[in-house]
Parts: structure tokens; sequence; C-alpha cells
């Protein structure tokens, strides 16, 4: 590595600091989810330093499209889940419709959207406020 | 799933070879108290726990931790840099030379390699946000130790940092624990498991 390209890598306090302070943040909006400020501060920080790996839209909870009502990173299903891995049927063209394999332990976050696992744009502002982690239903098995 | 961002959290930049504080610090990579442990110990938990936050929380302190073990190993890389076989016996670091060269290898600065027997996933959501609290605590006194125990400015600085993210861990462990409880019938605080039995919520 030539001289020149050793400094022309080298890194800025801010390189450091502010996917730092991104990563802070979200520790604090995982149980602070409605959180207004910290996510208007969350969308400052990005704006300012938009190439941090959390900036970007459907990564990691935060989705810049929208003016973000809540920090749904956290919603479920989480991928060891079962619901997290039904996936459609037009993929295998056949039935594999089952709510009967509820074995107690699906969640569901109240609006009947798919969060297939990866946190897409247009499921982001749910913000119809019973999909909050409070009122997540846990424990809802047929049983 | 898991990705890898080529970044220290924090960056580590070691001047001086120390072989001795390496065989010191090691012990936050392998060790009881150490960063494998903990992380394991997250990641293991949040399948367990019924309630979002928990699982988010879980999920990212976990990966958190991770970062810390690659910057524990980058200390242990750094400090033992250049070494001639003079400075390997000088610095008491024959023993762990002998087995690992300057490799890194996860265990305790006693040589116990590491080991889940110093972690527990409990698979109920109050007792697991207690162990955490413990700990992180644990972490904390182990870097106490280390700074009582190390004269590097640049380990230290590195150290401190450590250090501080395991007091916000123990903080936001300790707030999860407060909201779990809140969730419960204060009737059955101790009674039910809320991770296993139905009548929880």
């Amino acid at each position: 590595m030539t001289e020149n390209r050793q400094k022309s890598c080298m890194k800025t306090a801010a390189d450091y600091a502010y996917p730092f302070a991104l990563w802070d943040l979200r520790l604090y909006l995982d149980t602070h989810p409605d959180d207004r400020e910290a996510l208007e501060t969350f969308s400052q920080m990005c704006a300012a330093y938009p190439q941090a790996g959390a900036c970007r839209a459907g990564n990691m909870g935060m989705n810049d499209n929208c003016g973000c009502e809540r920090w749904t990173w956290i919603d479920g299903p989480w991928p060891w889940e079962y619901d997290a891995n039904r996936i459609s049927d037009t993929v295998y063209g056949g039935s594999h419709r089952g709510n009967s394999s509820d074995t107690g332990n699906s969640y569901r976050t109240g609006n009947g959207s798919c969060h297939s696992g990866s946190h897409s744009s247009n499921s982001c502002c749910s913000g119809n406020g019973n999909g909050n982690s409070r009122n997540t239903s846990y424990m809802r098995g047929g049983r | 799933m898991f990705c890898y961002e080529k970044q220290l959290q924090y960056p580590v930049r070691v001047k001086n070879c120390n072989p001795r504080l390496a065989s010191i610090i090691i012990t936050q990579y392998g060790g009881p108290d150490g960063e494998l442990g903990a992380s394991l110990r997250y990641l293991s938990q949040r399948f367990s726990m019924p309630y979002d936050d928990a699982k988010g929380t879980l999920t990212d302190i976990g990966v958190e931790e991770l970062g810390h073990l690659e910057m524990i190993g980058a200390l242990v890389h750094q400090l033992t840099r250049n070494l001639t076989p003079e400075q390997v016996k000088a610095g008491g670091f024959d023993a762990y030379f002998v087995d690992h060269t300057t490799g890194i290898y996860p265990q305790s600065a006693g040589g116990t390699p590491f080991t889940a027997a110093a972690l527990q996933s409990k698979g109920d959501p109050i007792t697991d946000l207690h162990e955490n609290m413990a700990a992180e605590m644990k972490a904390r006194t182990t870097y106490d130790n280390i700074l009582r125990l190390s004269d590097d400015p640049d380990v230290n600085d590195v150290i401190r940092f450590l250090r501080a993210r395991d007091i916000v861990h123990y903080q936001r462990f300790g707030e999860l624990l407060c909201r779990t409880q809140e969730r419960l019938d204060e009737k059955n605080f101790f009674a039910v498991n809320s991770a296993f039995d139905r009548k929880a919520d």
C-alpha cells in the first residue's frame, strides 16, 4: 500500500462517532420505540452521515421515505419464529396455509401486514397504535 | 442473519508491545466474564423472550458484544506484534506462546479455555435479565482490574470505552427488567415464567 493510498484511506473522527451515536440511539429506541424526539435525532444523524449502515432504508428499522412514527425494528415476528419463515403460496403453487401450526409462539403485530423478516419499507409506519411492543400478542397460543 | 461492518466500533491504536498485558487482556476474549460469553448469553436468551423490546435489545447488545470481542482481539494482536523470544519470556507470555504463538485464542487470563459454564440462559425473562445485569457488572469489574494493572494510555483509552459500554448495557437491562415486571400481574411476579406458563398476562 503506497503512502498516498494509506492517507486517503484514513478515517476521520466522524467515521467512528456517527455510527456509534446511531448505535447507542438504537439501543435506546429498542426500549422506547415511540419516542419521537429520539426518532427525530436518528433522522438528523442519518442526514448528516448517510453512509452509516444504520441509515440505509429498510435495513435497520429506519425508513427515510416516511416520517417514521415509531421504531419498527423490534416488531415481530423475529426470524426464529414460525411466522417469520412462512412463504407465500404463490411461490410454491400449493396450499400451505396453516394456522394450526401455531405452536403458541407465533407473534403478530396486529396490523396484519406481512413481516417477512426483512423490514420492508412499506410496512414501516404501521403507526396505528396497537402495534407497539406493549400490546404485541404473546402467549396467544391456540391452546 | 449476520452482517459484518469492516470497522471497529472504537479505534484500537496501540503503539507499544506488551505481552504481559496481552496475557491479562485475553481474559475479556475468552474468560468467564468476557465479551464472547456475554454475546453468546444474550444471543441465546433472546429466543425465549416473550417481548419484542427484549428480543430487539438482546439481539442488538449481543451483536455489540461481538464487536467488542473483535476489539479485544485487536488489542491482544497489537500488543504482541513483532515480539522476540526474549520479550516473550520476559513478559511471562511463554505458556500462551508455546500453544498459540501470537495467535488469538479464547481463554481466560489463567489459561482456562472458553466455556459456556460461566453463562446461563434460563428461559425465564426475569431470571435472564438479572443474569445479564450481573454479567455486565462482572465485566465492568474485570475492566476495572485491567485498568489497575495497565499503565499504557493507548490500551486504557480502549478499556475505558468498553467499561462505559458495559455500564450502559447494565442500565438497558435494568430498564427491560422494569418493563417486564410492569407487564406482569403483581401477584404473579415470581409465580410464573412468562416465557413458558400460559397465564402470565
